[in-house]
């Protein structure tokens, strides 16, 4: 019962929430509002409880010094210190939007530089003998619209290289397509397995 | 006909469709799919972590339930319960990292009834399932660090990423991890496929529960994807050639 | 019938010749007289004479006495009337004297025995003659015949000394007689003479009855006084007149053993066995180093061990009691004895059984040496004799072929590397892969680096024009000053740089236009990033308008929550979706905004993603009436090619994509930006990608493919 109670309250309500997006009764629809709204204090919530979390083992790293504790202290002080300069000061105040700008703007943006200088030593390493069709393939296909974003496109005024090249998005844009055919299926099915209560991952 | 009830149409007759496959292979013992050779690294990654005596990575992505990316995180969930339940045989539980809070939850939740299976719920220390960023890039950072501190020898990533994920998946190729990797991200695919030694493209990530656990259910919902994969392709074949002479 | 075992006592069987409780010989066997060739004719020409001699007598008492009374031992013996005197075991010794009274009955012969043969009596007689023919008339005296025997024998001569050691210890016929008739226990006469003066042996051959002088003898002890020894008168040495001791002619003698035991005794081929499992005799001689079990003489018979030695049982060939091998040289081993002509003669007759039909009987072993050489059915003596000796080393060894042997080879293996500890490979970073990243990163840096601090105008700017961002500027141009454009900040902190160029000509052309910015953000992050991007557009200038100042022109609204959630709940109006702002201040004190303000209200929605699902939740969730708002998006360079389909189907009313997307607006817009002076730095990153990729993707493979070359020829 304990388990059983949950999942059916997770039944319900995606059978009405999904019933709320067919039917425009009114009623329905203020309880589809309702029970939307407590889905998104949920997961608040949930995001909450993530943060919790997460200070929580980081503290256990710390307390029993782990390789790398260093590293927690660091996250934890942040934490602390841009929560409560943030109580204090409004999060609109100019000097926490700069605080926030200053550090984790360039972290993220670094990372970004070096997922670029990854994915180069990663195309660099797959260009290797007994490297299979796909592969070989995906890399033509990058390296060509990678410089068909430099410009450097000869005769670009001409319309047959014009075909060519809305051919050529024609074709990326048709196996994209049909990987989010594929993708947009796969969720539906497990959704519904949700729904009918037969895909529960916690369950037996 | 408006776009919602096409959606309705839709969900009904993939409800429908799944019925009726799920009754005709009642009495089937074992259906055969097609071979997925990353699903079968899977296998002996697992075998690989049970006698090594190493451990085994699942990240779990960043999807939000109020989101279509959540079915992502559902299939993660599914893998990470499959695995559980093989690891715990070599007593060495695999350790989860998630970037959302719901999906934090559920993986709790996951190992504490894999564990309970197995009769060991003391030994759950709620340590396997861990929260380690709540945005993207931070949320990489973190399974980075995760990854490397743990000297695990099998990384799974399976769920909702961005293109961020080529930085996770090259951390655990550098630490001579054997990856296999699954998203529904178009993207994250691309670096995936690029980055990973075993990745699952497309619609193989969510045939994942049907070549783990091929109950009837998982079984007849992967074919109901084929058959309305065949129908929707079917449908845009005659719908561009409807277009071409006019007719829509 | 049965026989009294003289040793201890019990019955046996008529046709036993060993006692089968104690395997005492119940017969004496009295070897035949088998004189040597020389002295053969010598004896042989005395037994004529003595013979002829016994035949007269016979024939002259035969004419006293009667035919009948020479013949009674042909008859059954109960025909023959008993006499007192008869009865007498010695009366058959007063038969031989010159009344010619005929021999007494012999005391050995048993029960329903056949009458003594004549040749006994012959030899009998001829003891008495040589003794003086001392007879007792009255046997019932007490007389021991066997003593007289037994004193007469003692002065015949020993045996040669070719006789094997059995026959030497056999004791005198006196000796047995004696033992027969006076220990109360029988013993063998076999058995080793005990340490008093030997007693005469019985030599192997009888000699002839020579004529001795007649010599002093002492008197018998059936004398019991000295008056009846002077009374006595010795017999003439001489024969006596109508005595023949003519020794009969040789009659065949009485096999011992009787024919039907022969016949049963199967013949041994010695030639059948291999010379492994019977080896030559010269072989058993030499095995004297070899440890031998010895059987205890315990178990053994007297006659039996003194055969084969003193208290020892040893493996002997019969071939040392082999007369012919007298030349073997003497290297002190034990030389096989001659064998006497007497036991040679003790062999018995073969007689051969009838050939069975069906094949040749091959198991029937034929004596080679020994007293029974070329006997068949004889039981081998070395197979009979257990010989001790070490044990053979057998190959116990497993036929297995080559395979099972790998198998077995590899499982040892597999055993023996279990309690070997290997050690797990850990975190190992890959350097190849390493260096690869950081010879890129510098180059990248190096040259990126030189592009910016070249800070030329920008160069080679892209010339065709893209539909969906001519439509975005179109739209943004119809908009009327105060319009209402919502501005959704969706776009993560990673990707700022490349937005923030993007869309900073589109904010410059919307503030030109003097629309009010309502901004609200699905991220956290988003109130921050709205507020770096409005700050960022004053470094370039901006004569256009005049600034936006937080408050007046643009209000930051701040974090909707939910996702998809919050976006179906921002149809209901912006107020209730974002009732308070992040300063804590009511979204409905905002200018232009109020309770009833709905999301129809607004111009445009304009949404700053990078990521095409971002746009697509929007444009899914998004209610508009009447075409309000419009949609604009200002996404990511990787987010172009999944929205391209939404702009051609007019859900998408405008878009503008990354870098490249900015650069063309700013074009457009004749209004120089963030991307105009990104532009070269992003051009020369991009071409110097393309190259990096090139050249290294060729040394990688030429590298691998080196490599595999060499592991090719090594292996």
């Amino acid at each position: 019962m304990k388990r059983i109670l949950p999942w059916l309250i997770v039944i319900l309500t995606g059978i009405t929430i999904l019933s709320g997006y067919f039917v425009a009764h009114p009623l329905l629809q203020q309880i589809r509002a309702i029970i939307l709204d407590i889905a998104i204090t949920l997961a608040v919530i949930a995001t909450i409880v993530g943060v919790i979390n997460l200070l929580t083992i980081h503290s256990r790293k710390v307390r029993d010094e782990k390789p790398d504790w260093f590293n927690s202290v660091v996250l934890i002080v942040a934490f602390a210190g841009t929560t409560l300069f943030g109580l204090i000061f409004k999060p609109s105040h100019p000097v926490f939007t700069q605080l926030v700008a200053s550090i984790q703007f360039p972290v993220e943006a670094s990372l970004l530089a070096l997922l670029s200088i990854t994915l180069a030593a990663a195309m660099v390493r797959a260009i290797r003998p007994g490297m299979n069709r796909a592969s070989l393939l995906f890399i033509s296909a990058v390296l060509v619209f990678m410089w068909a974003a430099t410009g450097f496109i000869p005769f670009q005024n001409s319309n047959g290289i014009q075909s060519v090249a809305s051919f050529l998005n024609t074709l990326q844009i048709g196996g994209a397509r049909g990987m989010l055919l594929g993708i947009g299926l796969g969720a539906l099915t497990a959704g519904l397995r949700v729904l009918i209560g037969k895909d529960i991952p916690t369950g037996k | 006909m408006s776009s919602l009830a096409v959606g309705l149409i839709l969900i009904l007759a993939t409800l429908l469709i799944m019925a009726v496959i799920a009754f005709l292979d009642r009495a089937r013992v074992k259906i055969n799919f097609r071979q997925i050779p990353s699903l079968e690294s899977l296998q002996k990654s697992i075998n690989l972590v049970v006698e090594g005596g190493k451990g085994v990575h699942i990240s779990l992505g960043r999807g939000n339930f109020l989101s279509p990316h959540f079915a992502g995180s559902l299939i993660g969930l599914n893998l990470l319960k499959y695995l559980t339940r093989r690891c715990l045989n070599g007593d060495i539980p695999p350790l989860s990292t998630s970037g959302d809070g719901l999906i934090h939850i559920l993986s709790q939740e996951t190992l504490d009834s894999a564990y309970e299976r197995s009769h060991l719920p003391e030994r759950h220390g709620h340590a396997e399932a861990q929260i380690v960023g709540v945005t993207p890039y931070s949320y990489i950072a973190g399974a980075m660090m995760a990854q490397r501190d743990e000297n695990q020898i099998v990384m799974l990533i399976a769920g909702h990423y961005g293109a961020e994920s080529a930085l996770l998946a090259d951390m655990a190729e550098r630490s001579r991890s054997h990856t296999i990797s699954g998203t529904d991200d178009i993207s994250a695919q691309a670096m995936l496929f690029v980055t990973t030694r075993a990745p699952l493209i497309g619609e193989e990530f969510f045939a994942v529960p049907a070549y783990t656990n091929p109950t009837l259910l998982n079984t007849s919902s992967l074919k109901t994807q084929d058959i309305l994969r065949i129908l929707f392709a079917g449908g845009l074949i005659i719908g561009a050639f409807l277009k071409l002479v006019g007719v829509l | 019938m049965t026989v009294t075992c003289p040793k201890c006592g019990r019955s046996n069987t008529d046709e036993a010749y060993i006692c089968q409780f104690c395997d005492a010989p119940l017969v004496t066997y009295i070897p035949p007289e088998i004189p040597k060739e020389e002295e053969q004719a010598e004896s042989e020409q005395q037994s004529d004479e003595w013979l002829e001699n016994l035949r007269k007598k016979k024939e002259e008492d035969a004419k006293v006495l009667g035919e009948d009374f020479f013949n009674r031992f042909g008859q059954p013996v109960e025909e023959y009337e008993p006499d007192n005197t008869a009865r007498d075991p010695d009366q058959w010794l007063s038969m031989l004297n010159a009344e010619g009274t005929p021999p007494p009955q012999d005391p050995l012969q048993r029960e329903g025995d056949a009458p003594t043969p004549e040749w006994l009596e012959m030899i009998r007689a001829r003891i008495n003659s040589e003794s003086g023919g001392l007879q007792s008339d009255s046997p019932e005296e007490g007389e021991d015949w066997l003593n007289k025997l037994r004193k007469q024998t003692e002065e015949l001569k020993p045996p040669p000394e070719g006789l094997p050691g059995w026959a030497k210890t056999e004791a005198p016929l006196s000796d047995i007689i004696e033992e027969v008739t006076q220990s109360e226990e029988p013993v063998s006469p076999l058995e080793e003479a005990p340490e008093e003066p030997q007693p005469l042996l019985i030599e192997a051959e009888i000699p002839a009855p020579a004529i001795e002088p007649p010599q002093q003898v002492s008197p018998p002890p059936f004398f019991e006084s000295e008056a009846e020894l002077a009374a006595f008168q010795p017999l003439d040495p001489s024969l006596p007149e109508g005595v023949d001791f003519t020794p009969p002619p040789p009659v065949e003698p009485e096999h011992p053993i009787p024919e039907a035991l022969r016949n049963s005794i199967p013949v041994i081929d010695a030639s059948q066995f291999s010379e492994e499992f019977l080896p030559p005799e010269e072989e058993l001689l030499q095995r004297q180093d070899e440890p031998r079990d010895k059987i205890p003489s315990r178990e053994i018979p007297n006659w039996l061990s003194n055969i084969l030695g003193e208290n020892e049982a040893e493996a002997t060939s019969m071939s040392a009691v082999d007369a012919n091998q007298k030349d073997l040289p003497v290297d002190g081993m034990v030389q096989p004895g001659a064998i006497p002509g007497w036991v040679q003669a003790m062999r018995p007759t073969e007689i051969i059984a009838p050939q069975k039909s069906g094949g040749v009987d091959t198991d029937r072993h034929i004596e080679e040496d020994g007293p029974l050489a070329g006997i068949q059915g004889t039981l081998a003596g070395e197979s009979t004799i257990p010989v001790y000796s070490r044990v053979k080393d057998y190959h116990v060894g497993l036929d297995v072929k080559k395979k099972r042997e790998e198998n077995i080879s590899l499982f040892k293996e597999v055993v023996s590397s279990e309690q070997k500890e290997s050690k797990v490979p850990g975190f190992r970073r890959a350097r190849a892969a390493g260096t690869v990243r950081w010879v890129l990163a510098a180059l990248m840096s190096l040259i990126l680096i030189f592009a910016v601090l070249r800070g030329l105008k920008p160069e080679n700017l892209p010339g065709s024009m893209p539909k969906e961002t001519i439509q975005l500027f179109q739209a943004i141009g119809s908009l009327q000053p105060g319009d209402k454009v919502l501005i959704a900040v969706d776009y993560e902190p990673a990707y700022a740089g490349e937005i923030e160029s993007a869309v900073n000509p589109v904010l410059n052309h919307l503030m030109v236009r003097q629309a009010d910015l309502y901004i609200i953000s699905t991220t956290p992050a988003g109130s921050s990033l709205a507020m770096k991007m409005l700050a960022g557009m004053s470094r370039f200038p901006q004569p256009a308008h005049a600034p936006y100042q937080s408050g007046e022109s643009f209000h930051i609204l701040g974090y909707l929550p939910g996702g998809q959630a919050g976006i179906q709940l921002l149809n209901q109006g912006p107020v209730k979706a974002i009732p308070v702002t992040p300063d804590l201040i009511k979204t409905s004190e905002f200018p232009a905004l109020t309770e009833y303000t709905s999301l129809a209200d607004f111009k445009a929605l304009l949404v700053l993603s990078d990521q095409p699902d971002t746009i697509r939740s929007w444009l899914e969730q998004m209610q508009t009436t009447n075409g309000q708002p419009a949609l604009w998006a200002v996404v990511s360079a990787q987010a172009v090619p999944m929205l391209r389909p939404y702009v051609r189907s007019g859900q998408l009313q405008g878009l503008a994509a990354g870098e490249y997307g900015g650069a063309l607006y700013e074009r457009i817009f004749q209004q120089p930006g963030v991307a105009w002076g990104q532009w070269n730095v992003y051009h020369t990153g991009l071409l110097t990608a393309i190259l990096l990729v090139l050249l290294g993707g060729a040394l990688n493979y030429t590298g691998q493919w080196i490599l595999q070359s060499r592991r090719k020829k090594s292996a």
